[in-house]
């Protein structure tokens, strides 16, 4: 029992490290941001406390420290450097080197802890020297954490300082930086008893403030920090607003406020209301308010409306975190279940129409179909992740790996919440690791190279994905040197890929860097250095259904672009049928459907083309590459697909219609069949075999070109 | 010497401006505006403040302003400078150099002390 907590306290470790990563990420280009440091801290207190829950405690000791220089970060007294964030994400790497080795922690990933701990303490210590010593009663930081789950109030503080508050060796404003340290905080000073330089006694204090706060403490802790000031100041602590209560309705308005405060009453409020000018001028003018009354009331007002704002944020992020947490392979067992309820029902469809059946039974038939379409739809949603989850990851590879090379580059996503497969979205991740590695290593060039250039000396590149039909488009776009098309050529020549004749189009010779010899080690350092097992990222990609394309200017960088099926588990098919048995094509690559008949055969001597559309269309039998048996029919069909811009026929025997695919892999066995990417089973029961078009292609040209040369 | 000055005096600060030193810092600041038609606060050189210090700025920018004296600040300002302007609330965010205090006080002289929206 204790070891399947431990397993799912690891599991929603690893997670919080990622979520981490990504936050510190963020924290490199927006330091400062207080809701990113918050949230930093809250996933090291979670590991924390849940490390120490189940027996971790190494991990535990080890995030205690680390948490408790992360807090003076949240409390103001040190800020996010670049040097803290490195250190915070070697913190994490080593958190889940930790995690990985599980109860017994080998010496030298106890020695990293300390070294680990050293710096921040170094750190930490700077921050004790040169800023103002904390109260002792503010630094507990449990307290903080523990509050967390009480509701958020706002009060209102009047904190009126006695003239000689400053000969005990107060200092008001660091008093107001404690308050600062507790919530959400804004104050205005009340300067009206300050007199002119002439008549001023520079020992005394003439300032009074209202503080307006929203914080999950309660009036004690608020009173606490005034506790020493006891006979030299007025220290007023109101509730202005629970959080807990009528979030709903409307602001409070300026004038309510200042009734609330009983600085006016409402019906002088009522009368002024009604003539044009502001009433903050108004109230100034007329009703002799104080200016910095006004102001003060003005702050409320903008404090609460923060404040309110951020309360709903969270509760919208708790909303959203309230979530369960099911095992993928839970996931996919239900994805299997509907896909077989989904081919189940076809059958039904299938039955009522073939036996003639009409009446009720088809008005179920029908609220059956649609149901499971809905049930299909739901359950493939709960796959999907936002493809951001790993952007940040890249993030990290791009800080690291263009430090290494001393190269200065940006990564700039977009998109982050496009939503793909999870299976999808784990399998991208190798291709997109290899492009990006790319662009770092070979597309970017060197700081002084980019300057020479004319360039920004910071190197750009930029992750974007966009939804696209029922494909997700993300692009690997560098700002770099982009790739060099003679080299290349000259390159594809040696090794023997192309022949020195050949006159090949800039666009022909950029995919040669896709061709399997292309990817050598020895190309990449000796030849445009571009074309690192790019043949591995097409396959990949083409194994998920899916297509790469690149487009490269000399000088000024070059751009992939993946095309990715949003799913592989249910697809949109074409089923048809060739010598009695069902083939698949997947929809998404099919354009249209011709008759093929024996006059057209005839035309172009047999060379297997037709006119289509004005252009000539190669064409291929899928009777033929499947070596089935048995006469073809008279009339035929051909299957348009379209491939990477060029479209080719497949001729099958009859198109019978389109087809909810479910995907099942053909195992092991078939691993080598050409062609076929899987297997689906029909309404009636019977198995229809999935077409893999990019291959197809690939053995149709062929087939095609020999057929020219005959 | 008599009528207004045209004179600018510049008054020079330096280091921790605290409560130990206000009321050095009132009699220089009053000499510079009794002596001089125009001052100078040059805050370059300022590490730190407190409140008393920003009262003496304020206590003098009023009278400057009642004499009729232009009053200037100049300078860049130290992170714990801005910090405590911004923390005792006397500038919504923290200014990013002297010119910006300046027209704080400005805005204090002509007005309360922010600016209503």
């Amino acid at each position: 029992m204790i070891e399947r907590f431990r397993e799912n306290f690891r599991e929603e470790a690893y997670e919080l490290l990622n979520t981490l990563e990504g936050h510190l990420m963020h924290l490199e280009e927006d330091p400062s941001n207080g809701e990113v440091i918050a949230a930093v801290f809250r996933s090291m207190h979670t590991i924390k406390g849940s490390a120490a829950m189940f027996g971790f405690d190494r991990i535990s000791s080890f995030t205690h420290e680390v948490e408790s220089v992360l807090d003076l970060v949240r409390n103001g007294k040190l800020s996010f450097t670049r040097e803290l964030t490195g250190l915070t994400l070697r913190t994490r790497d080593h958190i889940r080197d930790m995690l990985e080795a599980g109860e017994s922690v080998p010496d030298e990933l106890n020695e990293i802890s300390e070294t680990l701990m050293n710096e921040y303490r170094k750190i930490a210590g700077t921050a004790g020297q040169s800023e103002p010593k904390p109260d002792v009663k503010t630094a507990p930081t449990s307290a903080n954490t523990d509050k967390e789950h009480e509701p958020e109030n706002t009060y209102l503080v009047r904190f009126t300082p006695n003239a000689t508050i400053f000969e005990n060796g107060t200092n008001p404003l660091l008093l107001l930086n404690e308050l600062k340290g507790l919530g959400e905080f804004s104050c205005i000073p009340y300067m009206d008893r300050l007199p002119e330089l002439s008549g001023l006694d520079a020992e005394k204090c003439y300032v009074s403030w209202d503080i307006i706060l929203t914080t999950r403490k309660g009036v004690n802790d608020i009173r606490d920090v005034f506790i020493f000031l006891e006979d030299s100041a007025i220290i007023d602590v109101k509730i202005i607003e629970r959080s807990d209560l009528g979030m709903e309705g409307p602001h409070k308005l300026i004038g309510q406020i200042l009734v609330d405060r009983g600085v006016i009453d409402s019906d002088s409020i009522e009368r002024i209301v009604h003539s044009q000018k502001r009433l903050g001028q108004l109230l100034v003018e007329d009703a002799g308010v104080n200016p910095s009354v006004v102001q003060s009331a003005l702050d409320e007002q903008d404090h609460l409306e923060r404040a309110r704002t951020r309360a709903r944020e969270r509760v919208q992020s708790e909303l959203a975190a309230s979530t369960i947490r099911v095992s993928s392979e839970k996931l996919d067992q239900q994805v299997d279940l509907v896909g077989e309820l989904v081919t189940l029902q076809a059958r039904l469809s299938q039955s009522i129409l073939t036996l003639g059946l009409d009446g009720q039974i088809t008005a179920i038939a029908e609220s059956l179909e649609r149901l499971t379409a809905e049930l299909r739809d739901s359950t493939m949603s709960m796959r999907m992740l936002p493809i951001g989850t790993t952007f940040s990851k890249f993030k990290r590879l791009v800080r690291d790996l263009s430090n290494e090379l001393e190269k200065d580059i940006e990564l700039e996503a977009v998109g982050g919440e496009t939503e793909l497969d999870k299976t999808v979205i784990e399998r991208l991740n190798d291709p997109l690791i290899h492009i990006i590695r790319n662009s770092i290593d070979h597309g970017i060039e060197r700081p002084e190279q980019r300057v020479k250039d004319g360039k920004l000396r910071t190197g750009t590149i930029r992750l974007a994905a966009a939804h696209a039909g029922a494909f997700v488009q993300i692009s690997i776009s560098d700002n770099g040197a982009g790739l060099d098309v003679e080299k290349i050529r000259s390159r594809a020549i040696e090794r023997g890929l192309v022949s020195k004749d050949v006159q090949l189009s800039d666009d022909e010779i950029i995919g040669l860097i896709f061709a399997p010899g292309f990817s050598t080690a020895d190309v990449v350092t000796k030849v445009s250095g571009r074309g690192v097992g790019m043949d591995v990222v097409r396959k990949e990609i083409e194994n998920l259904g899916g297509s790469v394309q690149i487009q490269s200017q000399r000088g000024e960088g070059m751009t992939t672009t993946l095309n990715i099926p949003l799913t592989l588990a249910i697809i949109e098919g074409l089923l048809v049928e060739i010598g009695g048995d069902r083939y698949v094509f997947p929809l998404a690559h099919v354009t249209e459907c011709i008759e093929l008949t024996e006059q057209m055969r005839g035309e172009h001597r047999n060379r297997r083309m037709i006119e289509n559309r004005g252009e000539l269309l190669p064409y291929v039998s899928l009777r033929e590459i499947f070596a089935i048996k048995g006469d073809a029919p008279d009339i035929q069909q051909i299957v348009v697909a379209n491939m990477e811009n060029r479209k080719i026929g497949f001729v099958v025997d009859s198109v019978i219609g389109d087809y909810q695919t479910v995907i099942k892999s053909l195992g092991k066995v078939y691993h080598d069949a050409r062609g076929l990417s899987g297997a689906t089973i029909l309404g009636d029961g019977s198995v229809a075999l999935i077409l893999d078009i990019p291959q197809l292609s690939q053995i149709a040209m062929n087939v095609a070109e020999t057929s020219l040369k005959r | 010497m008599s009528g207004p000055s045209t004179e600018v005096g510049t008054v020079s600060l330096t280091g921790d401006l605290t409560i130990d030193r206000a009321a050095t810092l009132r009699e220089e600041l009053s000499a510079a505006l009794k002596n001089a038609g125009a001052v100078i606060v040059d805050m370059n050189r300022v590490k730190s403040i407190d409140l008393s210090f920003i009262q003496l700025l304020y206590g003098a920018s009023a009278e400057a302003s009642r004499s009729r004296i232009s009053f200037s600040l100049i300078g860049t300002l130290t992170p714990e400078v801005r910090s405590m302007l911004e923390i005792g609330g006397f500038c919504r965010h923290a200014p990013a150099d002297a010119a910006e205090l300046e027209s704080v006080l400005f805005d204090y002289r002509t007005g309360p002390a922010r600016k209503a929206k």
